[in-house]
């Protein structure tokens, strides 16, 4: 087994617990492929210091915060052995809030809950009625194996003996009712699952023995004098779950109990998602938007963040120097390419190609940005980019609109509707110039063009960037419906609008409906939606381009209505 | 789950009870606030209040912080050598260059078309390296020359990092007197942050003038470099700095933090100063392992006066993570609970985000951007900063 590349040399040294300080270096280690540690389901992730060594963090599927909290490492054996609890802070909207015990929901629906989640060490109750199990890790000094594992209660199950009484008569929770019942183990499984498969990542292997014990537990029950005692119930499992790594002959001999685990799902371990590009093309990110709306500053700002990520970007304007990159500045950040001039509605995927090829020749960027002022239509470029599909896979399409020009610039000219009805998400600059109630109803008209596309206003150039491009990404579709070339019928290029056609949804459908009304639809350049889908757990993220729909899981808010969009010629 | 009979939710329960009296009305109606299955006890975290001493006063002078000149051909190069966590030692950039491409490097065959010139021949070593080497133009370096003023008055001088570049450092070091500081003896130690090429490679020009030099190192260099300092013509003292805090003079420690890092390199050492009346004014590489872990640790640690976190130079990433609630992220956000007094930046930090921080009000002392820094936002090559009660 292989340690080097978490921490050269084995644990090191002593004293003073070890696995903590190597919990950090598998994650610190585990960030520096992005595209596996987002494969592996991490979303956000916040060491805490100040008291005791701990970390927040979000994981893909679950939207409240998960915490992890070192308690103690036992050094008295040949290899060290450290604890840590684990927490689950649900999102206050998610109704998983409700199953915990009545103290933990009256703090998720405190105001600076978020504040006590952030530092949750320092607030026992907090900690106390969030946490799901415990989380065990075990090291050979020298790094010849290592084990994890976890320890929960399949459900954490209280009792009220005496009731929980609602003020105005009657009960709450009956005297001897459940005052809650926390799928604890459910809980704290994702936590252990990315964190195991984070230590197969950089370890480079399977893990070589997987045990599992059952024992019985009981359910807790307390009474009004705050008195406790466990209560035997059956129904309820505790489990223990044992992963080793490394060589199954050095692994320390169980404890009793122990069997192996049954193979299966349960266990599986998430694994970074590389298939997603193979070829590793760039992605391609669109950013529109009028002439001074506020992309340069955007831009930048997004440059930065790339770099300060060690990521490569590559930067295609059109018509360089009209609002173009103060050159001097980001001489060296990015690779600048500028495209030649010309009409840009006829072949531009033709000089768009060039561009890339430049680019993509001599290096490999992670990312392409395409930076089209606001002359060019952005449905242009969308219809042409399945063009380039060798050379680049489609990113989202940002659109920056000027808070404070929109209007006049909507009024003269459709291009302006149409970069926010191309948009994948949309950015409000210079918000500050702007009254409130203005702000709203430019949001709201926003919204109408656009339902899906999320509205962040930026703060002198700032946006989350990073959190915004995770939302807008096209995620990996979940299944692919081919309908045929959903631009037959295509019109000849010319000064043809674009038309957009929003078809709102009273109901969940079946596909083979969904697909009658894409058919039905005409010829269509793009299309995009949420549904509810006969057959899915929540809504559907419908996209369509050429001959492809795609659905997937939905990432990112959910919009309060269902709605197909379309968007074609004519 | 819970049936009760009524129609009143929990979570009505749950905000109607605490009406802004909080969990102490909750726990009157029968609710329990704590859990019994938790441990007793949450870690109790304690200070340890290290003493490092207190000095009077600290100045730095950027030598150089431009670590390379064109982001793109760097961030290409390791792109094509195979990514963030190959070894640097085998990208084929100049000092250890042996011809045979980008990605195929090593650290033995670089250094044996260059080893008989160390540390003397350095115009010839770093001409046979960049005709050798990928991109011989780009590398540039960072080092920074440290004076510390003790209590009783005395000045005592460091040199933190030696920079990349053969060439470029040397010309740095003969502009700041930095060739005279090391020959003379008056620079009294040498620390090196990490081992990462913009740091660390140009080694040999330290070596140059001063090959008895006291050395601090993390222990967690790898062979190679720790080859690299015998390689150079080293002669003095190497100290091999463990994890955690290490005292240096009285208001002088560095902490070593064990962090891995990008380009298969692990362990950095930041340093900490205790100055009088004013706090803790820390100075850093790099700063892989991320401001807030260095300030939690430094207040964890270390005492320092009047508990506060005065100043600030180096580099300034938050964490190496993505927060959970990207607001987090934002620098300007993120550092404000420390509530710094003055604040130095250099191409680490960014310049749209250096520039945000001076928008932003924070005591940002600003540079004059020459000899090839970027921007007056910067503490460029050549400016300086100090940091003492007025």
């Amino acid at each position: 087994m292989n340690l080097s590349r978490i921490r050269p040399g084995g644990l090191g040294p002593g004293p003073g617990p070890r696995l903590p300080g190597l919990v950090s270096c598998l994650l610190a280690a585990a960030q520096f492929d992005r595209a596996a540690w987002r494969g592996l389901g991490f979303r956000g992730l916040r060491p805490s210091r100040r008291s005791g060594e701990a970390w927040t963090l979000r994981l893909a599927g679950r939207p409240g915060v998960f915490g992890l909290l070192f308690r103690e490492e036992d050094e008295s054996g040949p290899a060290p052995r450290a604890s840590f609890s684990t927490h689950y802070f649900p999102d206050p909207a998610e109704p998983l809030a409700e199953a915990l015990p009545l103290a933990g929901l009256a703090l998720v629906e405190s105001p600076d809950y978020w504040d006590l989640v952030r530092d949750f060490p320092a607030r026992p109750d907090l900690a106390g009625l969030c946490e799901t199990g415990t989380l065990t890790l075990a090291a050979h000094p020298a790094g010849s194996w290592l084990e994890t594992g976890l320890d929960a209660p399949v459900r954490r199950r209280v009792l009220a003996r005496d009731g929980v009484p609602l003020p105005g008569g009657g009960w709450l929770v009956p005297p001897g009712g459940r005052e809650s019942d926390l799928p604890a183990w459910r809980l704290a499984l994702p936590l252990f699952r990315v964190l195991a498969a984070a230590w197969a990542l950089l370890l480079d292997e399977a893990p070589s023995r997987r045990l599992l014990r059952r024992d019985p537990a009981p359910a807790w029950a307390y009474d009004a004098a705050g008195r406790w005692a466990e209560v035997p119930d059956p129904g309820l499992a505790r489990l223990h779950l044992r992963l080793g790594f490394g060589p199954a002959g050095r692994l320390p001999a169980p404890g009793p109990g122990f069997a192996p685990a049954p193979g299966g799902a349960r266990l599986h371990l998430p694994r970074p998602d590389r298939a997603a590009d193979p070829a590793g093309r760039p992605e391609l990110l669109v950013l529109t938007g009028f002439l001074g709306a506020g992309k340069t500053t955007l831009l930048r700002r997004l440059l930065e963040e790339q770099v300060s990520r060690c990521r490569l970007v590559g930067v295609i304007q059109n018509e360089l120097g009209e609002v173009g990159l103060d050159g001097r500045l980001v001489q060296g950040e990015c690779v600048l390419e500028e495209m030649d001039e010309g009409c840009v509605c006829c072949s531009l995927a033709g000089r768009l190609r060039a561009g890339l090829l430049k680019i993509t020749e001599r290096l490999t960027p992670d990312l392409v940005v395409l930076e089209t002022s606001g002359l060019a239509n952005p449905l242009n470029v969308l219809e042409e980019l399945p063009e380039l599909a060798d050379l680049a896979r489609p990113g989202p399409v940002v659109t920056v609109v000027d808070a404070a020009h929109f209007a006049a610039a909507a009024a003269e000219s459709r291009v302006a509707l149409d970069q926010v009805r191309a948009a994948d998400a949309l950015v409000l600059a210079k918000a500050d110039l702007v009254a409130e109630a203005d702000l709203a109803a430019l949001e709201s008209r926003l919204r109408e063009l656009n339902p899906l596309a999320p509205v962040l206003r930026s703060r002198e150039g700032w946006i989350p960037w990073g959190a915004l491009l995770d939302q807008v990404r096209p995620p990996r579709p979940a299944r692919v419906l081919s309908l045929g070339d959903l631009r037959q019928d295509r019109a000849t290029h010319g000064q043809d609008g674009f038309g957009v056609r929003v078809e709102r949804l009273d109901a969940p459908l079946g596909e083979a409906e969904l697909a009658a009304r894409v058919r039905a639809a005409g010829p269509v350049a793009r299309l995009k939606g949420v549904v509810d889908l006969e057959g899915w757990d929540g809504p559907v993220l419908v996209q369509g381009v050429r001959d492809r729909v795609e659905l997937s899981d939905l990432p990112g808010p959910v919009p309060a209505e269902r709605f197909l969009v379309y968007i074609g010629r004519g | 789950m819970t049936t009760n009979g009524t129609s009143i939710s929990r979570r009505d329960f749950v905000k109607g009870a605490a009406l802004g009296v909080g969990l102490g009305t909750l726990a009157a109606m029968g609710v329990y606030s704590y859990s019994p299955w938790s441990r007793k006890h949450l870690p109790q975290v304690k200070r340890n209040l290290a003493d490092i001493g207190v000095c009077r006063r600290v100045k730095v002078t950027n030598i150089s912080e431009t670590s390379w000149f064109n982001n793109a051909e760097l961030m290409g190069d390791i792109k094509g050598a195979g990514g963030l966590l190959v070894d640097q030692y085998t990208y084929n950039w100049p000092p250890f260059a042996d011809g045979t491409g980008l990605g195929k490097g090593s650290y033995e065959r670089g250094v044996a078309q260059i080893k008989h010139l160390l540390p003397n021949r350095l115009e010839e070593a770093w001409e046979i390296a960049s005709s050798k080497g990928i991109h011989p133009d780009n590398p540039g370096g960072y080092a920074a020359l440290i004076e510390m003023e003790d209590m009783d008055g005395k000045v005592h001088k460091y040199l933190l990092d030696s920079g990349w570049s053969y060439k470029w450092m040397d010309e740095a070091f003969k502009r700041e007197g930095v060739d005279k500081l090391l020959a003379s003896g008056e620079i009294e130690a040498f620390i090196v942050s990490h081992e990462h090429f913009d740091h660390f490679w140009g080694l040999p020009v330290t070596m140059k003038y001063a090959p008895g030099i006291k050395m601090y190192v993390p222990d967690t260099l790898y062979p190679s470099g720790f080859q690299y300092i015998k390689d150079s013509g080293h002669k003095g003292e190497l100290v091999r700095v463990k994890k955690g805090l290490n005292k240096i003079a009285p208001g002088m420690a560095s902490f070593m933090f064990e962090v891995p890092i990008i380009c298969k390199v692990f362990g950095e050492q930041s340093l900490y100063f205790n100055v009088a009346d004013l706090g803790l004014v820390s100075v850093t590489g790099c700063c892989h392992q991320g401001i807030i872990l260095f300030a939690d640790t430094a207040y964890k640690e270390i005492k320092y006066e009047h508990d506060r976190f005065h100043g600030l130079y180096g580099g300034l990433h938050i964490s190496p993570f993505e927060d959970w609630d990207p607001k987090y992220d934002d620098l300007v956000i993120g550092l404000k609970k420390w509530n710094l007094e003055k604040v130095g930046c250099n191409h680490c930090t960014g310049i749209v985000t250096a520039k945000k921080f001076v928008e932003a009000g924070y005591p940002v002392i600003q540079g004059t951007a020459r000899f090839r820094s970027k921007d007056r936002v910067y503490l460029g090559n050549g400016d300086q900063i100090e940091f003492k009660k007025a």
